[in-house]
């Protein structure tokens, strides 16, 4: 028995090794959540925030804003994740005056215990130290932050540490920032794969609808303007995409409209932008976030003098 | 709690630990596996759990009841304990399924009865355990065994973790003697045990998760896919159904071994079988032996005139669909591999095989029974008839041999490296049994952490084994 135990430990101390010096890559590089966390806390004046997923943190720029802005939003963060930022970090801010969230057509399917974001919830729990609801006590994965991801994504993480030397793929307003567009990721036969990734999400939707309401209501009671955007996609993109579920989600974001504090903004197929604008077939590139930002702030502009 | 889970990764060393260091004497052992299998089970439902227990008590104390009585009373006992086995299977595994048909055909003649469909949970490996506490009462009412003298060593046969939730299916006449018996650590059985669950792990990780997301590409969608992706898709469900059950299977033998117990072998190879009925002989060994002891052989097996014999045949192929869930796809399934099987019945070549280690001058038989195969497989992986026929009509077209729409070149190279690693292993129980007689120490280590680097790499979606639906 001693020898089996020996050996095993022996055999396993390389494997025990590469835990600890991931979780310790976790723990101590900086990762967009950390920085997010930083973010929020060293932005306390900002009078705008954005939230939503990766469409806004790539497509919404705080330094081309009017107002004070930060962008908290971040890649595949789910709506259940946009709710509690806001409660822990907007609702008590008395500067706040609006947010701007992104709902697009898959938003209200998608959730955290979706299999390609559930790890995502540990990150937000040790490194934004927000508690979402359903985390199971007995789940080691929340003492291990080197666990929670697929081992693939792990890897692309110590590649882009090695070739940056961060993990934060933001910068101190919290934007994501791609140049140009990429002839691999913008075209056809990706826009075919990408909504069919976005369409495999198919999640009840009344418990998303349920959260926006409460953001919307939670907001109301503070004095703070709510502006709904379903982000531009390039035209391969809009071409493959149920155009059912495009109209469902639009319609229920016409529809919140009856709230007074909020604002839809419907740019899923603007003509304002084109394909150039996009890094790949859903995420703008800085030119494109240029004229987005545009947008945005004129559109809150118009909503915050209506106060 | 998943076998690939990182609460497993963390259960199973504690179990360890308290069986062999904790509790010394055969009696705490047998109740410490008792508490931790109870404690595994609940993972996933803590209220079935008491459907376990219940079912356990119902048996145990049947076989009691049977081996006590004498004459018509012992028939009685034994068809209670039949009957509420199967009473607890049909309700929560077939009700609905039972419900529905049975409207559906009296609507045919205008007719439609108002049975309500019940809105419930399956319970996790209630096919399995009901199976367990059955063969226990029948080999009891058959004087094959006597019955277990103490609870928690029959509570632990029916409930032990390693095979409690997808097998295999146990026999009291062979796990309940090792039970009973001191078991002391043996470091080969051991070694070969993390061997073997090794290669489990790695079948269910990198082969059988891998080939889902190709065989769901079609399964889930059908319609518009040529006659060969359908096929591609066909082909690596084969793969996943069988690297999935029996890597679950591997790793119930391998964490088996570490408690020195052996467990009953499931799988030998299927798919390298040169007919359908060497195919049966290969495939889910433990459920085909049990409808042969427990149904074949008492409806007269095939002995008897041919009418017989056929209805037996089908008998056994329909039951073995129906068991493996709920729904008409499924028996006809059983169905196609009775049709298959009959051909060779009649020719009396149902007992011809190429041995027990097939030769490479067997590669065509084998090469159609796989496909044969991966063809009935269809049916079983199908949400329903209909997605069936639409694919069974674009792999019989002549855009079968056209271009697939995906070919995974890279994950194809490794499905071939994994089957030939399978080839060359086929006279052992898994191809790394006897690693150590062909490879030096510093090449076999080597071959454990590549093994373990294709694990973490594809590791991380825990998705769950198929047969933990039946």
């Amino acid at each position: 028995m001693k020898k089996f135990i020996l050996r095993l430990l022996y055999f396993l101390s390389p494997v025990i090794a590469g835990w600890m010096l991931l979780e310790a890559m976790y723990r101590f590089v900086p990762n967009n959540y950390s920085a997010k966390y930083e973010g929020l806390q060293t932005h306390k004046q900002a009078e705008i925030f954005i939230l939503g997923n990766s469409h806004s943190f790539y497509g919404v720029r705080p330094e081309l804003m009017s107002l004070k802005t930060y962008n908290a939003s971040n890649i595949s963060q789910p709506l259940i994740c946009d709710k509690l930022l806001f409660e822990k970090y907007v609702l008590n801010n008395t500067n706040a005056k609006a947010i701007v969230l992104t709902i697009d057509n898959f938003s209200f399917n998608e959730g955290i215990d979706d299999a390609e974001l559930s790890w995502r919830r540990y990150f937000y729990r040790d490194c934004m130290h927000i508690d979402i609801p359903g985390t199971n006590p007995a789940d080691p994965k929340q003492y291990s932050l080197a666990l929670a991801p697929r081992f693939n994504i792990t890897m692309e993480s110590i590649k882009l540490y090695l070739k940056t030397g961060t993990l934060v793929q933001c910068d101190y307003s919290g934007a994501g920032r791609n140049e140009g567009a990429n002839p691999e990721f913008n075209n056809e036969k990706m826009a075919k794969i990408i909504v069919g990734k976005h369409a495999s999400a198919n999640g009840t939707m009344a418990p998303n609808i349920k959260i926006l309401e409460d953001i919307i209501t939670a907001a109301a009671e503070k004095n703070i303007k709510v502006l709904i955007i379903t982000m531009p996609v390039t035209s391969y993109y809009a071409r493959f995409a149920n155009k059912n579920k495009v109209k469902e989600v639009e319609n229920i974001c016409t529809k919140m409209e009856q709230y007074p504090n909020l604002t839809y903004l419907n740019l899923f197929t603007d003509t304002r932008f084109n394909n150039c604008d996009f890094y790949d077939t859903d995420h703008l590139n800085y030119s494109g976030a240029r004229k987005c930002t545009a947008i945005v702030d004129s559109t809150l502009t118009d909503i915050l003098k209506r106060r | 709690m998943l076998f690939h889970s990182v609460d497993f990764a963390l259960f199973l060393p504690l179990v360890f630990f308290g069986h062999w260091f904790v509790f010394k004497n055969l009696r705490s052992q047998n109740v410490f596996l008792l508490a931790a299998s109870y404690f595994f089970y609940s993972f996933w439902d803590w209220r079935f759990l008491f459907l376990l227990l219940f079912s356990t008590l119902l048996d145990y104390f049947t076989g009691n009841k049977i081996y006590s009585a004498s004459g018509n009373s012992k028939k009685i006992w034994l068809t209670i304990s039949i009957v509420c086995n199967l009473g607890f299977l049909f309700f929560f595994k077939y009700y609905n399924f039972f419900a529905e048909s049975f409207r559906d055909a009296f609507s045919l003649f205008g007719y439609r009865p108002s049975l309500a469909t019940l809105n419930i949970i399956l319970p996790v490996g209630i096919s399995f355990y009901t199976f367990h506490g059955l063969s226990y009462v029948i080999d009891i009412y058959k004087n094959r065994i006597k019955p277990e003298g103490r609870f928690a060593d029959y509570a632990l046969f029916v409930s032990y973790f390693p095979l409690l939730v997808a097998g295999p299916i146990e026999r009291a006449t062979h796990l309940l003697p090792q039970l009973k018996k001191k078991r002391v650590f043996n470091y080969a059985l051991a070694t070969d045990g993390l061997r073997q669950f090794l290669w489990g792990l790695f079948k269910k990780i990198v082969i059988a998760d891998n080939c889902a997301l190709y065989a769901d590409k079609v399964f889930s969608h059908p319609d518009g896919f040529n006659g060969s992706s359908a096929m591609l898709a066909a082909f690596f469900f084969s793969i996943q159904i069988y690297a999935d059950f029996s890597g679950y299977t591997d790793m119930a033998s391998g964490i088996s071994k570490l408690f020195g117990i052996h467990l009953l072998r499931n799988f030998n190879y299927p798919y390298f079988s040169v007919n359908i009925a060497d195919f049966w002989r290969r495939w889910h060994i433990s459920l085909s032996s049990w409808f042969r002891d427990y149904i074949y052989i008492p409806l007269g097996g095939s002995r008897g005139n041919m009418v017989k014999k056929l209805r037996n045949v089908f008998i056994i192929f329909l039951l073995s669909g129906l068991w493996h869930g709920a729904n008409i796809t499924f028996i006809l399934w059983g169905f196609v591999h009775a049709c298959l099987f009959i051909p060779l019945l009649l020719a009396n070549r149902n007992r011809q095989s190429a041995g027990n280690i097939p030769e490479l001058k067997d590669a065509i038989r084998i090469l159609f029974t796989f496909i044969q195969v991966s063809l009935a497989w269809v049916l079983f992986r199908a949400l329903n008839v209909g997605d069936a026929i639409v694919i069974y009509k674009e792999i019989f077209s002549l855009l079968l041999f056209s271009y697939p729409e995906f070919l995974p070149k890279k994950f194809l190279v490794i499905i071939a490296v994994f089957m030939a690693a399978e080839w060359l292993g086929r006279r052992s129980e898994f191809p790394l049994s006897d690693i150590d007689k062909r490879l030096s120490p510093v090449a076999r280590i080597l071959l454990y952490y590549l093994l373990i680097a294709f694990i973490l790499l594809y590791m991380g979606n825990e998705a769950q084994f198929i047969y933990f639906q039946f």
